[in-house]
């Protein structure tokens, strides 16, 4: 069946179980998604698998009496699935007991915007062709210098279609094609060694240039042999794109309804509030074309919008849901994001805005500081204060008088965002390191005052 | 099934292929949950479909669908094929596996009680009495949640050499957690996870597990006091230790991280081959850390894993010496290894298998104090951490820095006072070199499906671990 059967079958399934719900007395929506999924993982030069998925996953969520609801998931698109589904969903929505506070369907007319989220040639794509993509990275990466001992990454590429419809009489279908991947590439010089990665993507596969990223990766990854122990303790440090996105992630985290509602967030209660340097500006646009989490359409119905959530370092807006929203008093827009049947507030496509300086000029004005270019198993300590720990990785570079002079071995941090948030620099240059789940940030580099490194590693 | 696995094998061979499987996976999941004295989810989750697995000209291809009906079986390993074909042109070199028994059983893990047989009204009822509990406390809870979440997963395997398998879990999780503020903001929750079916709702006992949560939250936000900087005797329960197990044993053992597989993403390991069969000391002579996924009833339980190889017990360290690798068929054969150690899983029916953990857990000191009391009273000075708060370790699983979510103090012998915001930083081998006293008694704790690894598309395992109650010495204790 082609995509376009395929977004045919999703339209007619909807409207199958909401007429079924609707006879046994509910309202009813859906939001569904088909797609043709290639994807690559790859290791120390060599494909290691390549494999095709037709992605199917179809959510109903039925809401009885307003109050009550109930939401389930299958990917077995056949129509007698669908009834059995809707039949089952409406049954345990009528079972659970009200919520007084859920404010039932979403039900105002709303102005969708047309987005184009899709490549068109993307169907015609064949193996042979992302064997290509990755083989001509591979070749590239090894070619920038003998101590390249290999090229590791992944690719995926997604490409469908994904729908929303309610008994309000919405339907929204659009096409989306999502281009994820990342190259790690691993150099070697007698016993030591060092890596580099970077997560990138885009939506047009012909445009997306793995060969000269995968240059600067190794290039990258060469730069850092050699490294030196240094001692934990409080650095001048910038960011690039893959450690700031973690850091706009993990803030993003903060701003989440979810949190809120939990109070277990360092933001509660901070609107209107100066918490970051007047540096920072983070703005939700998931109309940005360029964001492959853009999206016209929110997993309750919303239609997305723009709004800032911090603004010169004061933050502006959190994210609701609409269940949320009701429950704190506030006006949800349009960041629903749903998973596994529970719906939080997420906001899921922030763009940095960039400063002035080149991140050769960030680096320039640090006299003894360091370069982090990636953060790993970053989580929270302590969230209410917004305490998070972490490790640098692939790549931590030691800045001297404005200059890179080497590199050293990673260290492990443990700070507070508002604490070293409050005192930075933004960069000129915005990227978008990828990531899963439907989450996206365009960001630049960061360039920070003081972060507390608090133990070391061997290498 | 049988029919399609047999179609799909022989087409698959028809067209050069050396090597076939298919798999069929059902992963069907039901979650009931509260927050704040409303169901917050309910419902189903269910997915399910087959894959087909190829090596032709020394390439891997892989397609699947989620239509599971013979009428396809020709695209997909059309499908599969072409993507093999593909590959081969720029392999270098090609996949060679080990040579494994030839089996064909039907397995399924053992239960009482189908938890799919339970009446949705019967499980709500349970959920909102444990928050009734909680919220006896007061006003100091702020927030409160719990929920249950029942499995069934198949898996239907055939392979072109002879092996056919079926194997069906179904297991059980559940959880209650609690949020209070008073004079801090502070947390604390249980979640556990069991290969039994709705039986374990009992024996996790809402009631008393609510009770305890509650006041423990209570004492946190109101007189737990921050531990000071210093280097302690440190005491893990099972569940923390086996987290602990989890980061800095299970993962950097996993063969495929070794080779460099996940470096992309999951990260490698420090675990490197010249390691194996060094004598390399992992931890003090009392570390005796056991992969066991036979055991039945713990989360990681299975007979086969998902390339068809009876999965067994075996050292990962025994006596403080590395023993050996989780690993599956390729990766075992890379290395040298006759056999595959059974570690090969997938999450979904359309997820390729990685090596992954099942149940890997530190056995216990037949010589050592009874239980947690008597092993206390050995403890002059010490602190005693429990349950899981905060967890980060590096690329390599070196440098790993924990939070607990409630410790005590222990002067003499005696637990003296509750500690909040209490974290634990160490090095992986000085870690488990300092392990000096561990209790008779022990647990294994399942931890549902929430370990990731693999890219591009992450695949959320379900492993268990646990030991004794453990004592460390000299570990780095702060605050944060």
């Amino acid at each position: 069946m082609s995509l376009e059967q395929q977004k045919e079958l999703l339209h007619e399934l909807a409207e199958l179980a909401l007429k079924r719900v609707k006879e046994l007395g509910a309202e009813a929506f859906v939001n569904a998604d088909v797609a043709r999924q290639y994807a690559t993982r790859f290791s120390n030069s060599e494909i290691l698998q390549n494999y095709v998925d037709f992605k199917r996953s179809f959510e109903l969520t039925v809401v009885y009496n307003d109050k009550q609801k109930s939401t389930s998931v299958t990917n077995d698109l056949s129509k007698e699935s669908i009834v059995k589904l809707a039949e089952y969903v409406t049954k345990v929505a009528k079972l659970v007991p009200p919520d007084p506070m859920y404010p039932g369907i979403f039900k105002e007319k709303q102005e969708y915007p047309n987005l184009q989220l899709n490549d068109p040639s993307a169907q015609n794509l064949q193996p042979d062709d992302i064997v290509d993509k990755i083989d001509g990275a591979i070749i590239a990466g090894e070619a920038v210098d003998q101590k390249v001992a290999g090229v590791s990454g992944n690719f995926l590429l997604s490409d469908g279609f994904r729908i929303y419809s309610s008994s309000s009489d919405v339907e929204v279908i659009y096409p989306s094609t999502i281009i994820g991947t990342t190259l790690n590439i691993h150099a070697q010089d007698s016993d030591e060694e060092s890596r580099s990665n970077s997560d990138f993507g885009g939506r047009i596969f012909n445009k997306l240039d793995m060969e000269t990223e995968s240059q600067e990766v190794a290039e990258r990854a060469v730069k850092g042999l050699g490294t030196v122990s240094i001692e934990p303790g409080d650095y001048e440090v910038v960011f690039d794109h893959q450690a700031a996105f973690t850091l706009v992630l993990m803030t993003a985290m903060a701003t989440s309804s979810m949190q809120l509602i939990n109070r277990r967030s360092f933001l509660n209660d901070r609107i209107g509030q100066q918490v970051f340097d007047d540096d920072l500006t983070l703005v939700n646009d998931p109309h940005n074309l360029d964001l492959l989490s853009a999206r016209p359409i929110d997993d309750e119905g919303l239609a997305t919008q723009s709004f800032p959530v911090i603004e010169d370092g004061i933050l502006k807006n959190y994210a609701f849901s609409r269940l949320h929203a009701a429950k704190l008093g506030a006006v949800p827009k349009g960041c629903g994001f749903s998973f596994f049947g529970r719906t939080i507030g997420f906001p899921f496509a922030m763009v940095m805005k960039p400063g002035l300086k080149p991140k050769e000029e960030l680096i320039a004005e640090v006299d003894d500081g360091l370069l982090v270019t990636n953060l790993h198993y970053t989580n929270f300590v302590n969230p209410p204060v917004g305490s998070i720990t972490g490790m640098s990785k692939d790549g931590l570079f030691i800045i001297k008088n404005g200059e890179i002079v080497g590199s050293a071995k990673n260290m492990r941090f443990t700070d507070e965002l508002p604490r070293f948030l409050k005192d930075i620099d933004v960069g000129k240059e915005i990227r978008q390191p990828t990531s899963m789940m439907g989450i996206g940030s365009m960001v630049a580099p960061i360039r920070a005052k003081s972060f507390k490194f608090t133990s070391k590693t061997e290498h | 099934m049988d029919d399609l696995i047999a179609n799909a094998i022989s087409k698959a061979e028809l067209k050069g292929a050396s090597f076939a499987e298919v798999r069929v996976f059902g992963y069907k999941y039901e979650n009931i949950s509260t927050r704040d004295g409303q169901i917050e989810s309910c419902g189903i989750y269910d997915d399910r479909g087959y894959g087909i697995r190829v090596i032709k000209n020394g390439a891997w291809g892989f397609a699947s669908t989620a239509v599971i009906d013979e009428s396809n079986v020709d695209e997909i390993t059309n499908l599969a094929i072409k993507e093999a074909e593909a590959t081969s042109k720029v392999q270098k070199n090609p996949i060679v596996l080990t040579e494994e028994p030839i089996i064909k059983d039907k397995y399924k893990t053992p239960f009482k009680i189908d938890p799919f047989d339970i009446p949705l009204e019967d499980k709500i009822e349970i959920l909102k009495l444990s928050d009734q509990i909680i919220m006896e406390k007061g006003d100091i809870i702020k927030s409160r949640s719990n929920g249950m979440a029942f499995y069934n997963v198949y898996l239907d395997y055939g392979n072109s050499e002879g092996t056919r398998i079926t194997q069906e879990e179904v297991f059980t999780g559940a959880n209650v957690s609690v949020i209070a503020i008073a004079e801090d903001n502070q947390s604390r929750n249980e979640g556990l996870f069991e290969m039994r079916g709705y039986e374990f709702i009992e024996k996790f006992d809402f009631e008393k597990t609510s009770d305890q949560i509650a006041k423990e939250a209570v004492i946190l936000a109101t007189v737990a006091k921050a531990p000071k900087p210093q280097k302690a005797n440190f005491i893990l329960e099972p569940f923390q230790l086996g987290l602990t197990i989890h980061e800095s044993v299970g993962h950097p053992s996993e063969l495929d991280r070794v080779l460099g597989w996940e470096a992309d993403f999951a990260g490698t390991s420090f675990l490197t081959l010249d390691k194996l069969g060094s004598n390399y000391k992992y931890g003090s002579e009392k570390v005796n850390l056991v992969c066991d996924p036979t055991m039945p009833y713990v989360l990681g339980h299975e007979k086969y894993d998902h390339e068809g190889v009876a999965t067994k017990k075996f050292d990962v360290v025994r006596e403080g010496i590395f023993k050996g690798y989780q690993s599956d068929r390729q990766t075992a054969k890379i290395v040298g290894l006759d056999h595959s150690n059974g570690n090969a899983r997938i999450a979904r029916y359309n997820r390729v298998p990685l090596v992954r953990m099942s149940n890997l857990y530190l056995e216990p000191d037949k010589e050592g104090p009874r239980n947690i009391d008597a092993l206390i009273e050995e403890t002059d000075e010490g602190i005693y951490g429990i349950g899981w708060k905060s967890h980060s370790i590096d690329d390599k699983r070196t440098n790993f820095q924990f939070a607990v979510q409630i410790a005590y103090e222990i002067k003499n012998g005696e637990i003296t006072g509750p500690l909040k915001n209490t974290l634990y930083q160490a090095a992986t081998p000085e870690f488990w070199g300092s392990l000096d006293m561990m209790t008779k008694e022990w647990a294994i704790e399942g931890l549902g499906p929430s370990c990731g690894k693999g890219a591009p598309h992450m695949q959320a395992m379900w492993v268990s671990h646990g030991g004794p109650h453990s004592r460390f010495k000299d570990v780095s204790i702060f605050t944060g």
